[in-house]
């Protein structure tokens, strides 16, 4: 039981933030999966269903340290609406063109390589466990992601452009990933985190700035806005991926399908 | 090719040999082989299309991931199955953006089953059950072909294939056992896919003094297969109470066969010249995309499809 | 940079040989290398994974079943000293003979 030994108030933050690595697993899964018999390769088309499976195994990983029972597990993925949702709006964000896709992927793997090493520093085994078995994963994603940056950003004009695009459409929605939350200080303080994880948005700025940006000689631009995805706050575009979501599973909540 | 070479090429089939990729072979083992073996990744391409649909909208997240799992292992299927043709079409100059053009052109087929639509969730399971199932019938005879490259990846096919199995046969006995609705609901998708499932195996009566069979490319006939599905899953369907919708469908204790009403064979080969359901709506479907990705092959100098 | 097609092998058990698993199309080894991860080994079949260019292989020729010497080389085949069992019996020794 995760959490044991934790005020109420200390628990209830841990809650929040165990959704909110969740939801953003399952919300770029899904997204991710959407490319799947569409990718540009055969060969990339089966790369990227695995990665869109770690996504969701990862998020049902963490799902389960919520609710052990797995159709509990299933209404705390497919029973919120919107405004229950605690992903960041950067990944509910259609999936653009490939371009898009793997920078908003790649960007949103180093956010979580820096907060998934704070994890395996938590005072909680659950969340430790967790996070070293999320880690062995990402190593293939951020390899993955690298790979592709790399290739396209040497591509030829009309890739660069691709990839500009991208890395501006990307960032403007990216602070969101690290923004600070009201109840930060209580998972620290519950020795949940070793800091809060707004903590890492320098870190995050410096690698994005490393790894995406100067690659394509681009600086990386501070967003301007703040989308507020953590309190429920999303896009039109998240209405239509819960609808498409939880379509069938809504058809009838109670049966076992 | 000349007489000597042939004879010589005859002979080892008849000895049980199996033949390599750069093995000397007429030109028509090359040619039939080809096109059973395009047909074979055409198929798992397009057969990818119905069941994408659902992984968006599957009811739960272990189902989630099986159905993309399932759909991965299907195109991963036609990795390996496009790159054997693209060898053995190597004389030939042919390439895989080459066979893709043709399909989708409509110049080349595919599996007729993968024209029909998939409107429910239960269509998730009889797809995976029951095609997965016709599927392994006519592959793991095939595992038997004379021509090793293909005998080789179909191996690990078959052994992905059986898991798929398990995995629609595992929705279909959950919706059996599920609510009123469920079970409706899987009635239903057993009476759309009867009919496209009879057909998968083709009509009854192909050659078997054929050059395809002569070579061992194939080693078992069209309705000794549909024998062995039917075999296999009628007496499991049955047991679940549905009701499968041909009236005529009777186990024959005398000729130790299924009799079958005739399953409209005109149907049949309207799907194979093209006029699926829904064949062009996926063809369309798939070089739209194709043109759209167009820019990432050029980026990373593979071939422009444009 | 170009597509190209490399062959890929793999290590099914500890100490085993590698072993060839099929071949891909892929832009870079590197992206190679994570795409046989992906089409080979999804549920685990190999401990290591080797990828070449096709290219970089170079192929023996052949002409007929099998390759090797053309004539008998009987010295190299423990069949090729058959005549030992014969020599062992001056001594009255055939049932020391190996086998």
């Amino acid at each position: 039981m995760i959490g044991k030994g934790l005020g109420l108030g200390q628990r209830a933050a841990l809650r929040e933030y165990i959704l909110t690595l969740a939801d953003d697993e399952l919300v770029l899964g899904h997204r991710d999966s959407e490319w799947c018999a569409f990718a540009p390769l055969i060969e990339e088309d089966v790369a990227f269903a695995s990665i869109a499976q770690d996504e969701m195994a990862h998020a049902a990983l963490l799902y389960g340290l919520l609710e052990e029972d797995e159709a509990e597990r299933d209404a705390l993925a497919f029973g919120r609406d919107g405004r229950g949702m605690r992903s960041a709006v950067l990944l509910e964000r259609p999936n653009g063109d490939w371009a898009y896709s793997l920078v908003r992927h790649h960007v949103y793997d180093i956010a979580d390589d820096l907060r998934t090493g704070d994890l395996l520093e938590s005072k909680e085994p659950l969340l430790r466990a967790a996070a070293e078995r999320m880690r062995r994963e990402e190593r293939y994603h951020l390899a993955h992601g690298r790979s592709w940056l790399s290739v396209l950003a040497a591509g030829g004009a009309c890739s660069r452009e691709r990839l500009e695009r991208a890395v501006d459409a990307v960032a403007a929605d990216s602070y969101d990933l690290l923004r600070p939350l009201a109840w930060e200080g209580a998972l620290v303080a519950a020795g949940a985190l070793p800091r809060a994880p707004s903590r890492l948005w320098d870190r995050f700025v410096e690698r994005v700035g490393a790894e995406v940006c100067a690659p394509l000689g681009l600086a990386f631009h501070p967003p301007t806005h703040a989308p507020r995805g953590r309190e429920g706050e999303h896009s039109a575009a998240m209405d239509d991926l819960l609808r498409t979501m939880s379509e069938v599973y809504r058809s009838d909540p109670r049966a076992v399908w | 090719m000349d007489l000597d070479l042939r004879a010589a090429f005859e002979a080892r089939i008849a000895r049980g040999d199996l033949i390599e990729a750069g093995d000397a072979m007429p030109d028509g083992y090359r040619r039939q082989c080809l096109r059973l073996i395009v047909t074979h990744a055409n198929s798992e391409l397009m057969g990818a299309l119905p069941e994408r649909e659902w992984i968006p909208r599957a009811p739960g997240l272990a189902r989630k991931l099986a159905v993309l799992a399932k759909v991965q292992d299907e195109i991963g299927h036609a990795q390996m199955i496009y790159r054997v043709a693209e060898d053995l079409a190597e004389p030939y100059g042919i390439t895989r953006a080459d066979m893709l053009d043709d399909l989708l052109a409509g110049r080349a087929k595919f599996h007729n089953v993968f024209s029909y639509p998939a409107p429910t969730w239960a269509d998730v399971g009889i797809i995976a059950w029951l095609v997965d199932g016709a599927a392994l019938e006519t592959q793991g005879a095939l595992l038997r072909t004379s021509y090793a490259p293909y005998a080789r990846i179909l191996r690990r096919i078959c052994a992905e294939e059986a898991v798929h199995l398990k995995h629609g046969e595992d929705i279909v006995l959950t919706l059996a056992g599920g609510t009123p609705a469920q079970r409706a609901m899987l009635q239903d998708a057993l009476e759309r896919w009867w009919r496209p499932l009879l057909h998968f195996f083709g009509p009854p009566g192909d050659a078997r003094n054929s050059d395809a069979f002569r070579w061992r490319i194939r080693t078992a006939g069209n309705e000794e297969l549909r024998q062995g599905f039917l075999r296999k899953y009628v007496p499991k369907i049955q047991r679940l109470g549905l009701r499968i919708p041909d009236p005529e469908l009777r186990y024959d204790e005398d000729l130790g066969r299924y009799a079958y009403g005739d399953p409209d064979w005109e149907e049949f080969w309207r799907v194979v010249r093209g006029e699926g359901p829904r064949t062009a709506e996926r063809l369309a479907l798939r070089r739209a995309s194709r043109l759209e990705q167009d820019w990432v092959r050029v980026a990373i100098g593979g071939e422009s499809a444009a | 940079m170009g597509v190209a097609v490399f062959e890929v092998f793999g290590q099914e058990g500890p100490g085993a040989a590698m072993r060839h698993a099929g071949s891909l199309c892929a832009a870079t080894p590197e992206l190679a290398i994570l795409l046989a991860e992906e089409l080979f080994c999804r549920r685990s079949e190999y401990r290591a994974l080797w990828v070449v260019p096709r290219d970089a292989i170079s192929r023996a020729p052949q002409e007929g079943d099998v390759l090797g010497p053309a004539e008998p080389r009987g010295y190299r085949l423990g069949a090729g000293y058959r005549a030992t069992v014969g020599k062992w019996r001056r001594f009255g020794g055939e049932q020391l003979v190996d086998r």
